[in-house]
């Protein structure tokens, strides 16, 4: 299955959202260390950990499938967890580009 | 783009599960045939081997055998304890497998929806 | 039968206490067998439980058998009776027999419930998050 993490970014334009750094500069307030400038790497370390999350699923149900699989819940809560860690990326992501192009519409 | 070793490991067992469940299904219906034995299929250890040697699972079939246990009386060789705690056992496995099939599903349907 | 362990240790228990049961209702029903004193009397049949190999469960180790002498019995109108008159009956008690038979059906019946609930608890896990 080609990995929905992949499928995620390609469609992302996460990029973007680094340019609120410059807005938060030319009001002249204090500059707070901004946490946009940090946002795109915290999305790509989300990304990441929904990788590994998915790829430990899918270990599991290899061992579902032939049988060696100690226990069932484990992985069950790893499918939970893979499942639960996208769509709190989905959400991250989405949220921020209707922030962006809020900006955007303010800005033309 | 279903090609993975976990999506055809699951494929794999999903087909080996309902072919047990039918063969345990005869089983319990000719536990008083004279001469009849009982049926067992297999084909955790073939998807087990299959998966260790690198070869794709989806080359891996379920096979049946026959069970080569002492006959009781009545000239049948099934074993009713055996029998209803493999049915037990397999249809939480199928219950297990499908739930497995789904996520992976759910989370490819995620991507799309939310792009 | 890995992944879903406890169904597969409780139903070897459900095998030996089976076993017993079998062995006990031999025992009850040939409780009257009668023999010439020139043949052994019928002996009970004793299950041996044991743990199983692998550790995972309860096994049936082997089967012992009750006293092949039997109980002498005079009994001349019997056309099995030797020329003294005595024939040879089991030694087998009856009530015995019928204690062994609760403690083997309850056991069963515990290893049942076992079955029973491990299933709920692994339909559970399976659900986790649905």
């Amino acid at each position: 299955m080609t990995s929905p993490i992949s499928a995620l970014s390609a469609v992302g334009g996460l990029d973007a959202v680094q340019g609120l750094d410059g807005i938060a500069a030319s009001t002249g307030t204090t500059e707070t260390q901004g946490p946009n400038a940090d946002f795109g790497n915290l999305l790509s370390k989300g990304l990441e950990s929904v990788q590994a999350s998915q790829s430990k699923a899918d270990n599991l149900a290899v061992q579902v499938a032939d049988g060696t699989l100690q226990d069932p819940a484990q992985y069950t809560m790893a499918a939970t967890e893979a499942s639960l860690g996208m769509e709190l990326t989905l959400a991250v992501r989405n949220k921020a580009v209707e922030a962006f192009q809020e900006i955007m519409r303010m800005q033309a | 783009m279903f090609d993975d070793i976990s999506s055809s490991s699951l494929r794999v067992a999903a087909a080996g599960l309902a072919a047990r469940q039918s063969a345990i299904a005869n089983n319990i219906a000719n536990i008083e045939t004279p001469g009849y034995r009982a049926r067992k299929v297999e084909f955790e250890q073939a998807l087990h081997g299959a998966i260790a040697h690198g070869d794709s699972p989806a080359s891996v079939a379920p096979s049946t055998q026959t069970s080569l246990e002492p006959t009781r009386l009545n000239g049948s060789n099934v074993n009713l304890d055996e029998e209803t705690l493999s049915h037990i056992d397999t249809t939480m496995r199928y219950q297990l497998t499908m739930r497995a099939l789904d996520s992976k599903y759910g989370l490819l349907r995620d991507a799309i929806k939310g792009a | 039968m890995s992944t879903f362990n406890a169904i597969g240790v409780a139903g070897s228990g459900v095998t030996v206490y089976r076993k017993w049961l079998d062995a006990v209702s031999d025992n009850i029903a040939n409780i009257d067998n009668v023999s010439r004193t020139s043949e052994k009397a019928f002996q009970a049949r004793y299950v041996v439980a044991q743990e199983a190999a692998d550790g995972n469960g309860a096994q049936v180790g082997g089967v012992a058998f009750g006293n092949a002498q039997g109980i002498l019995t005079y009994d001349p109108q019997n056309p099995l009776a030797d020329s003294k008159g005595y024939v040879r009956r089991p030694d087998i008690d009856l009530g015995g027999q019928m204690s062994q038979m609760m403690m083997a059906q309850r056991a069963y019946q515990a290893n049942l419930a076992v079955v029973d609930r491990a299933k709920e608890s692994y339909t559970a896990a399976i659900n986790l998050g649905k």
